[in-house]
């Protein structure tokens, strides 16, 4: 057996079982216990999972962006791949969101989009992660590269607190939560919860195994050069 | 590199810049009561919101495991060239 195949992250795989479980008890909980909402009606089963994937794309991003100024302040290669990671998945569950978002507020609005603060700063996080992606894809391991979309990452902290605070700041349509909005009985209580700890759990699984993986690719990248200076050493002495 | 990490950080900017569509005008009232009044059952809605957020989970599961194939291929073929380097 070869050293690759011999180390399958089974602890990971365990763990990503366990939070697509969670996630499918939160879905069937929320089929089969929760009552339609009544003013809205059934579509109102879509904010379960949207307030989960925003607090995953929130804490997500917000990881990225402290990881990402440590990085900035003590370059280690270590926490340049957790804050990749954390960045990442803070896409895709920004992606969840503003799929979610609009088709909730399509009923519950009557239009698909608002340029309301929480949701245009949603956005514009959500596109200032994409951008620093891009930049960190495109400049590949250069160190001006690497600073650059870390200093772009840090932006991503106080824009997320903002999207939190948006609705106290500014107002706009967009109901708060947490401060009692959307939740009218005690199994919609536990459905909330329930999606949030299946998403949540989620989230922290793909930052580890996307952790792992750009881990893994930055040692084959180091391997490579060290391999390349080691035939370009030999090659000198055998010219000598 | 330095014409990558400048198309890098055009691009980044371009979509920060995109952004500035917040400043777009709000809906007409009349394009709003024409929502309004059009019916979208929301047992539909909700379908739609489920079915995309888990394609979007589920797709970036696929690409994280073609990513990982791919490094692990790259690792293997590493560990060819050592042995095959020990070898000589």
């Amino acid at each position: 057996m070869s050293a690759t195949a011999a180390k399958r992250p089974t602890a990971l795989l365990a763990t990503l079982a366990v939070a697509t479980l969670l996630v499918e008890a939160a879905i069937v909980y929320i089929a089969v216990a929760t009552p339609a909402d009544v003013n809205l009606g059934i579509v109102q089963k879509i904010f379960y999972f949207h307030v989960g994937t925003a607090f995953a794309m929130l804490i997500s991003l917000v990881a990225g962006a402290a990881l990402s100024g440590l990085d900035l302040v003590s370059p280690s290669d270590r926490v340049d791949a957790a804050a990749r990671a954390c960045i990442e998945v803070g896409v895709v569950f920004g992606a969840m969101l503003l799929v979610s978002g609009p088709l909730w507020a399509r009923k519950s609005w009557g239009m698909y989009w608002t340029w309301e603060p929480r949701l245009t700063l949603s956005l514009l996080v959500v596109l200032l992660a994409v951008s620093v992606l891009i930049l960190r894809g495109l400049a590949g391991d250069s160190a001006t590269g690497r600073r650059v979309g870390a200093s772009l990452a840090v932006l991503a902290a106080p824009a997320s607190a903002l999207i939190h605070l948006a609705v106290k700041l500014w107002g706009g349509n967009h109901p708060s939560v947490l401060q009692g909005g959307g939740i009218q009985s005690a199994e919609m209580r536990i459905a909330f919860w329930m999606a949030v700890a299946g998403l949540l759990s989620f989230a922290a699984t793909l930052v580890a195994v996307r952790f792992r993986s750009l881990r893994l690719q930055q040692r084959v990248d180091a391997l490579e050069l060290d391999l390349s200076a080691l035939a370009l050493r030999r090659a000198a002495k055998g010219d000598a | 590199m330095n014409r990558r990490l400048l198309t890098g950080a055009a691009l980044a900017l371009a979509i920060c810049l995109s952004a500035f569509a917040a400043f777009a005008e709000a809906p007409a009232a009349q394009d709003l009561a024409r929502y309004k009044e059009e019916s979208i059952p929301g047992g539909l809605l909700a379908l739609v919101a489920y079915m995309a957020m888990w394609a979007l989970l589920a797709g970036f599961v696929g690409w994280t495991l073609l990513r990982q194939t791919k490094v692990e291929a790259a690792l293997q073929a590493l560990e060819d060239r050592i042995d095959g380097g020990a070898g000589r």
